[in-house]
């Protein structure tokens, strides 16, 4: 064993000589460096005016249906796209806060980081994902005494924030006499109040729509009528009515009077997708996340979600193929070796297999259901015995989501006299 | 590591955490040579290494504000965390370009890799499990504790799959 030791020792890489270290490090601390003023730049754009921002930020998001997830969208839309203009508007403001500092270099580090960007402003809504979806069902019920819908709203009132805040900025400008940033300041208010219109009058037309849609689902009748052990639903199309209106049909099974809408509440029968979720700017923190709404779907598939559970070994493993089914049952074989005799051996001397596949002691793997053999391959000296889950033959039973532990205990045997 | 090396690496990174360049290059100097080796094992080219490298050093300074010193094995492990995921992105950039079973350059080695192609060979033909572990020992020199915080397991566990590839090289090499 020690030759092929050698062997492997004798093929490692040469390391790295004195230049390709010094040249690899002055890379490196270009890149720490560009790392350095771009966080110093960030703070410091958000430290002068970290309130605007936070509201341009809640601008884009009221603009864009509730939802961050679209500025990522936006930042990929193209001219004639319906969210081009946003995305226009997110750039003049970065532009805006770059001309501030150095240019060209905060240009391109900009250019470099509107990703990054886009995920952080993810992350910060990330927490709104089920509100979002609540607030979308209350955008096309709820509004004003003035029969304003909940969305015209919400973008009226952050239109109004984020105004006053230009207005702040504007005013400070002045005092600075700094007339070529009140001229940006100017067009950049004049803009946001002509994108907030237009999308008002979006919001408008749309809510028009789904009260139409919604007027049409009134039609929709549906009875729930138990039939010996089976729930049987119908579907019928008529005027909704409300208790003490719907007589009319004697065999009906419905409850007089209860609205329909409940039997399709978001909130009883809520539609789910199952995502991996990766945690914007943290790529290390990946969770198996459900979402409620398709709108919540698309924007977590932007910004780089996969579909389906969390793959444990997604990320760094790819070559692994340990695909996970969940018609798999699960089976860990455990080796113990007893030296309270002559024994020298561990468990590392023994090799399991189940079937034909080779397993590692204590490690969970994954089979088909099935009757399998644990079995080992092991120096001499030892009587073995299996507990658990296999039998006194190492024969184990696996039925689908099986979760089975076989343990093997090797005694060393008394010596000989 | 005996207990001053331990506090050493353990203050590099305080210092480099306060923004310390100079205890950052340290780090550098400690790690780089087994970056690379295993990096070259797992990319197309030299300078496919190199790249990764850099930016795994690079994404560490951002990483080590996040980092909570506990022990130099559990460090390494998260050097090396680093590591693959860029070699990992750096493969689905160019999914479709280069097949993976093809990825390891043959650039690089000490020795004329074709003398020693049956082990090389081996290697590549190990079960996934038992060929980073090889990687990460031989062409990275880890330790058994390093390697199983790199691989989220326990060093007993590193130890057995060390075994076993070692058992595995030589029955294929016999052949």
């Amino acid at each position: 064993m020690k030759n092929i030791e050698k062997e492997l020792e004798n093929i490692k890489p040469v390391g790295l000589s004195g230049d390709d270290k010094h040249i690899l490090w002055s890379k490196i601390e270009g890149g720490i460096r560009a790392r350095k003023n771009y966080n110093k730049n960030m703070n410091k754009i958000f430290g002068m005016s970290a309130r605007f921002v936070a509201v341009a930020v809640l601008v884009v998001l009221v603009l864009t249906s509730g939802s961050a997830f679209t500025v990522s969208a936006a930042n990929a839309a193209a001219p004639g796209d319906t969210l081009f203009p946003v995305d226009e508007f997110v750039e003049k403001v970065e532009l805006f806060f770059t001309r501030q500092e150095n240019k060209a270099e905060r240009r391109l580090e900009f250019a470099e980081e509107r990703l990054a960007e886009a995920e952080a402003i993810i992350a910060l809504s990330d927490d709104d994902d089920s509100s979002t979806s609540t607030d979308n069902t209350s955008t096309s019920t709820d509004g004003d005494s003035n029969g304003r819908i909940g969305g015209v709203i919400r973008a009226e009132h952050v239109l109004d924030v984020a105004l006053n805040r230009l207005e702040a900025i504007r005013e400070d400008l002045v005092e600075e006499g700094d007339t070529e940033g009140v001229a940006e300041i100017d067009a950049l208010i004049a803009e946001l109040i002509d994108l907030a219109e237009d999308h008002i009058a979006y919001l408008t037309e749309l809510h028009e729509n789904i009260a139409e849609t919604r007027e049409e689902l009134k039609e929709l009748r549906v009875e729930a009528r138990i039939s010996g052990d089976e729930l049987r639903f119908r579907f019928d199309h008529r005027p909704f009515s409300v208790e003490g209106e719907d007589d009319e049909d004697e065999n009906a099974t419905t409850t007089p009077g209860r609205r329909i809408g409940r039997l399709f509440d978001a909130s009883e029968h809520e539609w789910k997708e199952v995502l991996c979720h990766i945690t914007p700017g943290d790529s290390d923190n990946v969770q198996t996340i459900e979402v409620g709404s398709p709108a919540a779907l698309r924007a977590h598939l932007a910004h780089g979600d996969d579909e389906g559970p969390c793959d444990e070994d997604s990320d760094d493993d790819e070559d692994e193929d340990e695909d996970e089914d969940e018609d798999d049952a699960k089976l860990t074989v455990i080796k113990v070796v007893v030296n309270d005799d002559a024994g020298t051996s561990g468990v590392g001397d023994f090799e399991l297999s189940v079937g034909t596949k080779e397993v590692d002691s204590g490690e969970e793997e994954d089979f088909n259901p099935g009757t399998y053999k644990v079995s080992e391959d092991g120096p001499d000296g030892y009587t073995a015995t299996f507990s658990g889950a296999c039998d006194s033959d190492g024969d184990v039973t696996l039925v689908a989501s099986d979760d089975k532990t076989c343990t093997i205990t090797n005694d060393d045997d008394e010596p000989s006299t | 590591m005996d207990k001053q090396e331990n506090t050493n690496l353990a203050n590099l990174i305080g210092e480099a955490r306060n923004g310390n360049t100079d205890a950052f290059r340290v780090i550098f100097d400690q790690f780089v040579d087994r970056l690379y080796g295993y990096s070259l094992s797992r990319t197309a080219t030299r300078e496919d290494a190199l790249d990764v490298v850099q930016d795994t050093f690079v994404d560490l300074w951002d990483g080590l504000t996040k980092f909570e010193y506990r022990s130099d094995e559990e460090f390494s492990g998260f050097v090396f965390k680093v590591l693959k995921r860029k070699i990992a992105k750096q493969h689905r950039a160019r999914r479709g370009d280069v097949p993976l079973d093809d990825l390891g350059s043959e650039e690089g080695y000490e020795i004329e890799v074709e003398d020693y192609r049956f082990v090389m060979d081996g290697v590549d033909s190990l079960s996934p499990k038992y060929r980073e572990v090889v990687r990460l020992r031989y062409w990275s020199g880890l330790t058994f504790g390093e390697i199983a915080a790199v691989l989220n397991t326990n060093e007993g566990t590193v130890k057995v799959r060390h075994h076993r590839a070692i058992e595995k090289l030589r029955g294929k090499i016999k052949k």
